[in-house]
């Protein structure tokens, strides 16, 4: 009697496994259905964008590319296209900011430097890109080092770890630790989705105002030109308190100016 | 009857001569701009006295300013009794340009007061060659269109006075909107009219100070405003009303029976005793200004715009310039025009110079922003070695010519060496706003990789790489827990712990052991106790000699045990109860 119960309770066990197992592949499939078919959406837009751009629409590239962008992940090449569909259609601060965004995701991109080096210049501000840090990202593959800093500094207190019953000085898994640090310590400081995220670029064409306190009627201190970065320190509503390219700091209004690193 | 009345009239006058107190003068200009030659009045009012003394010209270069005229006004408003002399000033243009009339002393009794300083725009030249010379052009009319009332006082109306009837699509035409008050009737105005309308584009309505003027014999307060009207399509433009609203106290009626009063006493009621508040608006007639096109014939190319008439002034600096340095060339746009439609001057062709687009900076000199000086720098970096700027030319229609006029500038002579572009400077202590660049940019370079990162997350932010250092880290600890066990089990004191219980639990087996195997299980105890040192009794420290006895007996049947063939030794209980105890007690002694 109790064998013939755990018999029958053993098949209803394995047909909701088989069930289970039947509507997990189904969501799979459905899920790799769809991804491959948005992912087809995606490249049609920017092989779209890049058609219409081959063929001097820019206007519409400008369109398709910042479609791509709004559903795709970020990609430094296509926001270096878009950039070059900005520059064409003489639309110089969009230019500039979408090449920031380019070395932003790629610090190593030197066409994109280049083009935002002639784009600043063109839009008479002065380039921000000799700043050591931008300097050392232009220069390191910073995920790289990453990688090897955190393997050093495991591979240390591993060593340092599994050597513990041993009286011995521990200059070589101390070092290793230490250099693991600095590694990482480098591309924490250096990376510029760190070191731009509270960075807005001034898009309106008539410049941003920067005043005294966050009040209209303040006193003026400044007044940025288009394609100026500003670095954003506190909020109160609509003003924005932050640090002008100079070292100077005052208030100005959020409007007319754009993320450097666009909020998710 | 008649004394009576004399006597009444007199203490009225004494009363409101007490409150006649001085004084405040006021100067205004019956229009803002004219041309040459054609004379405006500068209207000096003078209220709350009987007496002023005003110069009888004012000098000022480039105009004659000469008194003309001189009229007395008392009224009465409620009560009070105000007189106002007015002084009137003929303003003759002698030459083009910005003037200011400074203030006038106007002395009253023994006291100075003075009048605002008061500013005209004076345009050069002839009126230009349109289809209707005789109207282009012209100054604001001074004498303004009173609506005809048979006969009776206007008490107050609008007006708005263009400065010309035809004009250009873009050209800047002053214009003031004037509202006229009666003087005997008092009030409260409006902040400023409403103006606006279809096909014209129109500055920020001014205020004008307000002045006095006599129209048609009559004495009006004229509050004015003014704007300067760009139309934005040729054709006939109607520029539409505008108003102004205003509380006005009018004169009128007495009580019922306050007249009969004055005519019992055989006078009659004064004049503007009585009044009455009413709200009224107060409009302007339509005006209607022909707008045509700019002319085709003798257009550039590159015309920039700029209608109006200007004169430009141009200098570089630095002269002699290092590798990268740039040149700036500043040229100072000035005159009247449309400045704010005003594009920048071209540089002539030079390869050997990078230049970019130009900073422009306008300083008004009037509120309506048609006269003033626009700056605009170019920066120049060369990319040969240059010894001369390249030149500058500005091209403008003349409006009063009709025909397009081009200054010129020739090329500054430099010293600049080739190199590198350096930065500009620093924008920070720049006030200006930049003109709309048209970049020249180097063509785009071809994308050779898809580098870099597709996400705008750092890495080590990233959920991936949390976990898996994560994972390490739980890995680390478990390894340092287990290193850290290893550690603690080798250290001295936990093997001097092992040993104690090691001993505990052998001297516990002793107690329950046969008596065969007795004294060698004992021995065995005595070697973990005290660590091979049996041999030597005497080291043992804190045994009494008892236990000295004991031990040695133990070591002596122990050795017999072991090396006779008397195997099998066996303790009495007496002697098992000893041993037991020294054995304790020295496994305790030790174990401290």
């Amino acid at each position: 009697m109790n064998e013939g119960v755990s018999t029958k309770s053993s098949l209803v066990l394995l047909l909701n496994m088989r069930n289970r197992i039947t509507s997990f592949l189904r969501c799979a499939i459905l899920t790799v259905l769809f991804l491959g078919g948005a992912s087809q959406v995606w490249s049609d837009d920017l092989s779209d964008a890049r058609l219409r751009a081959n063929s001097g629409d820019h206007a519409e590239a400008i369109r398709l590319f910042e479609k791509h962008l709004q559903t795709a992940r970020p990609s430094a090449s296509v926001y270096y296209e878009l950039g070059g569909s900005a520059m064409k259609s003489s639309n110089p601060a969009l230019a500039a900011l979408n090449f920031r965004r380019a070395l932003v995701l790629n610090p190593r991109f030197d066409a994109a430097r280049k083009a935002l080096a002639d784009t600043s210049l063109a839009l008479g501000i002065p380039s921000d890109l000799n700043d050591w840090k931008v300097r050392v990202a232009s220069k390191v593959p910073l995920n790289l080092v990453l990688i090897t800093g955190v393997f050093l500094f495991w591979l240390g207190l591993f060593i340092l770890v599994f050597g513990f019953h041993v009286n011995a000085r521990r200059f070589f898994e101390v070092g290793l630790i230490l250099i693991g640090v600095i590694l990482i310590a480098l591309v924490c400081v250096c990376d510029p989705r760190v070191t731009q995220i509270q960075q807005r670029f001034v898009m309106a064409s008539q410049g941003c105002e920067v005043f005294n306190a966050p009040v209209d009627k303040s006193e003026k201190l400044t007044k940025l030109p288009q394609g100026s970065v500003v670095t954003a320190i506190s909020e109160r509503g609509r003003w924005i308190y932050g640090q002008l390219p100079g070292g100077a700091k005052g208030w100005f209004l959020s409007e007319g100016l754009e993320l450097v690193i666009p909020a998710k | 009857m008649k004394m009576r009345v004399l006597i009444l009239w007199v203490g009225f006058l004494l009363a409101a001569s007490a409150i006649l107190q001085a004084q405040e003068a006021t100067a205004g200009l019956s229009s803002p701009s004219t041309i040459v030659g054609q004379p405006v009045e500068l209207v000096v009012t003078v209220r709350d006295t009987r007496n002023a003394q005003v110069p009888q010209s004012v000098d000022v270069t480039g105009l004659r300013v000469e008194l003309f005229g001189r009229a007395t006004r008392f009224e009465m408003n409620n009560f009070k009794v105000t007189s106002t002399l007015t002084f009137t000033y003929s303003v003759v243009p002698l030459s083009a340009g910005e003037f200011t009339i400074p203030p006038i002393e106007v002395r009253v009794d023994n006291k100075t007061v003075r009048t605002a300083p008061a500013r005209l725009a004076v345009m050069a030249g002839a009126p230009p060659v349109v289809s209707n010379p005789s109207s282009a052009n012209a100054p604001l009319p001074s004498t303004p269109n009173v609506p005809s009332s048979a006969g009776q006082v206007t008490p107050y109306f609008g007006d708005l006075l263009l400065s010309k009837k035809k004009a250009y699509v873009g050209e800047v035409v002053p214009s003031e909107l004037r509202y006229y008050f009666h003087s005997r009737i008092s009030g409260e105005v409006g902040d400023r009219p409403n103006f606006g309308g279809e096909g014209f584009t129109a500055q920020k309505l001014s205020h004008v100070p307000k002045r006095e003027q006599i129209v048609n014999g009559e004495n009006y307060i004229v509050f004015g405003f003014q704007t300067g009207i760009t139309p934005v399509k040729s054709g006939a433009l109607e520029i539409p009303a505008s108003s102004l609203e205003a509380r006005l106290q009018v004169p009128g009626s007495p009580p019922p029976g306050f007249a009969d009063i004055f005519q019992q006493f055989g006078g009659a009621l004064p004049p503007g005793m009585f009044t009455n508040s009413r709200d009224v608006r107060i409009e302007t007639k339509p005006v209607t200004l022909e707008v045509i096109p700019v002319p085709k014939e003798g257009k550039p190319e590159n015309f920039s715009g700029a209608i109006g008439k200007f004169k430009m002034e141009v200098s570089a600096n630095p002269k002699k310039a290092a590798p990268g340095e740039p040149v700036t060339i500043k040229v100072l746009i000035s005159g009247q025009g449309n400045f704010d439609a005003m594009g920048a001057p071209e540089l002539s062709e030079d390869e050997g110079w990078r230049s970019y687009p130009p900073t422009d900076k306008f300083e008004p000199s009037d509120p309506i922003h048609f006269s003033g000086t626009k700056t605009f720098e170019f920066v120049l970096i060369a990319k040969q070695e240059r010894t001369q700027t390249p030149g500058l030319k500005f091209t403008y229609l003349d409006p009063a010519t009709g025909k397009y006029e081009t200054l010129t500038q020739a090329p500054f002579v430099v010293e600049a060496k080739a190199g590198e572009v350096a930065p500009t400077p620093s924008t920070v202590a720049d006030s200006s706003p930049l003109a709309t660049p048209k970049p020249e940019l180097s063509p785009l370079m071809p994308v050779s990789h898809d580098g870099g990162d597709s996400s705008w997350t750092p890495l080590f932010r990233q959920p991936v790489f949390l976990w898996v250092n994560l994972f390490v880290a739980l890995f680390w600890v478990l390894a340092l827990i287990y290193s850290l066990i290893k550690k603690i089990a080798r250290s001295k004191f936990m093997q001097k712990r092992a040993e104690a219980i090691r001993i505990r639990e052998a001297i516990t087996e002793l107690a329950i052991c046969e008596d065969a195997c007795f004294y060698d299980q004992a021995s065995s105890c005595l070697v973990s106790i005290v660590g091979g040192d049996t041999e030597n009794i005497g080291i043992i420290s804190g045994l009494t000699d008892t236990e000295k006895e004991v031990i040695r007996g133990l070591m002596e049947r122990a050795a017999e045990s072991k090396y006779s063939s008397h195997a099998g030794v066996k303790p009495t209980p007496d002697e098992r109860g000893r041993v037991n105890q020294v054995l304790s007690r020295l496994a305790s002694q030790y174990a401290k």
